[in-house]
């Protein structure tokens, strides 16, 4: 089972809390975190990721839990995290990059550096191996983002907004690559995005202000939709305004 | 990542030069100054590479601090400690720190042949200690303020604290930097431990200090008083080791002698200058001889580098470019009174009038040139004792006797020297 969550709270310091005592399991496979802005979508994602640890309660993978400080190394090499801006380092090639996040996961330098080729060719970067990330495009630099997570070949990969920001084009070059690399990964995105959803998700987890109100399979969510044609953005308004 | 990627994409490469050029600028300067002793030699070249050094090392360090933020990677959720992610970061910069070390001691060494013994281990790890120290404290800065602000910030923020504090009161304040150039050694002197302790408290309290910043940007009460209060503290105590401390931090050897004897007085040098003990030797008992006789004063039983009580044991200073003229009248200015008497509201007017002609009549008769002379002391002083050189032997030994009683006295005027 991916990430579960029992009974976590979580508040930023100076604001009203984002959770209070969340029990919530992801969904096995490619699930997308649908919600609008302020559901707490990029803080879900970063107490999955461990980079916030929550006040009360536990985030697990296989048993690990990384307010448990015994846990955290082991579940943050299984667990990749993209953020929304992924920001080159100065003066760091593509594959350098790459390497370095490795390293930061646990790799050794010499592992690290040595897969990174195959992560970039994962996500189609490879003849940009060279190239300082700097010079990169804001789509190549997603890609970059997610070869960090592959590199150190983390079980599940947490993607925050992959898409935003990004032309058509490159959004559905980053759909299929995301469809390439979750074979035998458990792939979590948080996104505004909802077209072609059914095609890459096999989950869908809908959060709305702290509280997840849908979890299941995409086709569950498709039927709350009543129209004749069943859409994405019918099903999600009706979940979280109420709108028909 | 293979090393040579990891140098290549560190700054400290590109500053290499700088701090290469830098360097050659307190180390030349100084060299001429250069005694012949590795305590003398080792602090040469740790301050000159913590003066050089140090302020570049933080600037750059600064930057990778900032590359690393800007990077995300306190963000990264990595398993890496933050030592272990600060010193691989660190490790180019402390690369070219060690560099620059070497460096400076190439240069000094290549001034030291046959000077036995070797770099002062204790003063070379304290300087090594406070680089690192504002390295540390250049990737914490890094790693919150905006590059525009902390790079500059540390390269003339750290070269100030360096360079100023020499110059300022308290006297206390400039054995706290690290940068010891001029505090010690001659030969005969050994670095006072107090200051190295100093100095390495501050360094270790700063480097907790950037440490604790570096680990972890969640704000809390307690690191954030930790942050100010180490470094605070680590002042006071250092400021507290070094207080009696006067300008400079040296302080007397008290062993490392060897000695001879020659025409029945045992005549001592630094280890350091064993192969010139002979000609010392050679030089300076014939001079004791000649100062005894025409002075009316008792023969030495000793003559030495070392502690002196100017009666049975007489000072000579037989330095590394010193030639027998040098050495003595080192011998003459070691028997006289070391500075004027505290005289009451008066000043020390015999002081200033008889001091320099009683030595260079004692000199004259120990044996040194009078070109020599006219140089060390003046055409005018040399012109006055010649006077003096006119007369009886008995009439000399009476103007010596009674002028160098004036230079020990308030009381007494001295005689037959013209006021200037």
């Amino acid at each position: 089972m991916p990430v579960s969550f029992v009974s976590c709270d979580f508040g930023y310091r100076r604001g009203s809390p984002v959770f209070h005592g969340l029990d919530f399991v992801f969904p096995p496979g490619r699930t997308v975190l649908l919600g609008p802005n302020g559901a707490g979508k990029s803080t879900l994602l970063g107490l999955a990721a461990s980079l916030f640890l929550p006040t009360a309660g536990s985030v697990s993978y296989r048993g690990l839990d990384p307010s448990r400080r015994r846990d955290r190394s082991g579940y943050r090499r299984l667990v990749g995290w993209m953020p929304q801006n992924i920001a080159p380092i100065p003066g760091l090639t593509v594959r350098e990059q790459v390497s370095y996040a490795g390293w930061l996961k646990g790799l050794s330098r010499r592992e690290a550096w040595r897969r990174a080729p195959a992560a970039l060719e994962a996500v189609e970067l490879s003849p940009l191996g060279d190239r300082r990330c700097s010079l990169l495009s804001g789509g190549q630099l997603r890609r970059v983002g997610l070869a960090q997570t592959l590199v150190h070949d983390a079980e599940v990969i947490l993607l925050d907004e992959p898409t935003a920001g990004l032309d058509p084009r490159q959004r559905e070059r980053f759909r299929q690559i995301v469809l390439g690399v979750g074979e035998h990964r458990h792939i979590i995105v948080s996104t505004h995005q909802t077209e072609d959803l059914t095609d890459l998700y096999s989950s869908v987890v809908v959060l709305d202000k702290g509280t997840v109100r849908y979890s299941g399979p995409t086709s569950g969510f498709l039927a709350l939709s009543q129209r004749e044609r069943p859409s994405v953005e019918d099903a999600y308004a009706r979940l979280v305004t109420g709108e028909t | 990542m293979p090393l040579t990627r990891w140098l290549r994409s560190s700054a400290a490469l590109y500053a290499l030069p700088l701090m290469g050029v830098y360097l050659m600028f307190p180390l030349t300067g100084e060299l001429p100054n250069l005694d012949d002793n590795w305590p003398g030699a080792t602090v040469l070249a740790t301050a000159a590479t913590v003066m050089a050094v140090t302020p570049v090392c933080a600037a750059v360090a600064a930057w990778e601090g900032t590359r690393l933020r800007q990077g995300g990677v306190f963000r990264a959720t990595g398993v890496r400690s933050p030592i272990t992610v600060l010193a691989w970061s660190a490790a180019p910069v402390a690369g070219a720190a060690v560099l620059g070390m070497v460096t400076a001691f190439a240069v000094v060494t290549a001034e030291m042949p046959g000077v036995p013994g070797g770099p002062d281990l204790l003063i070379l790890a304290t300087a090594l200690l406070v680089m690192a120290a504002w390295t540390m404290a250049g990737m914490a800065a890094g790693r919150y303020l905006p590059p525009a602000v902390g790079i500059p910030l540390l390269l003339v923020g750290t070269w100030l604290w360096f360079a100023y504090p020499s110059a300022l009161e308290p006297l206390w304040l400039r054995h706290l930097t690290g940068m010891n150039l001029a505090a010690c050694c001659a030969t005969g002197e050994v670095f006072d431990r107090r200051a190295l302790a100093a100095q390495s408290l501050l360094a270790v309290s700063i480097a907790v200090a950037a440490y604790l910043g570096w680990a972890s940007a969640r704000r809390s009460a307690t690191r954030t008083g930790a942050i100010v209060l180490v470094p605070a503290l680590g002042l006071g105590l250092a400021a507290f080791t070094v207080r009696d401390l006067g300008p400079e931090a040296g302080r007397p050897r008290a062993g490392g002698l060897v000695c001879t004897v020659r025409q029945g007085i045992e005549v001592c040098v630094w280890r350091e200058r064993r192969s010139r003990l002979a000609a010392t030797a050679a030089i300076v008992a014939p001079a004791a001889k000649r100062i005894s006789v025409a002075g009316g004063v008792a023969m030495p039983r000793r003559i030495t580098e070392g502690a002196a009580d100017g009666a049975g044991t007489w000072n000579v200073v037989a330095g590394r470019d010193s030639t027998s003229d040098d050495i003595v009248f080192s011998l003459v200015t070691g028997l006289l009174p070391a500075g004027p008497p505290r005289c009451a509201g008066t000043g020390s007017p015999a002081w200033d009038i008889a001091y320099v002609p009683v030595t260079v009549w004692l000199a004259e008769r120990a044996g040194v040139s009078k070109n020599v002379l006219a140089t060390k002391a003046g055409p005018e002083a040399v012109a006055v004792v010649k006077g003096v050189l006119a007369l009886p032997q008995a009439q000399q030994r009476r103007w010596f006797r009674h002028n160098l009683a004036a230079l020990r006295r308030c009381d007494l005027s001295p005689v037959g020297i013209p006021a200037s």
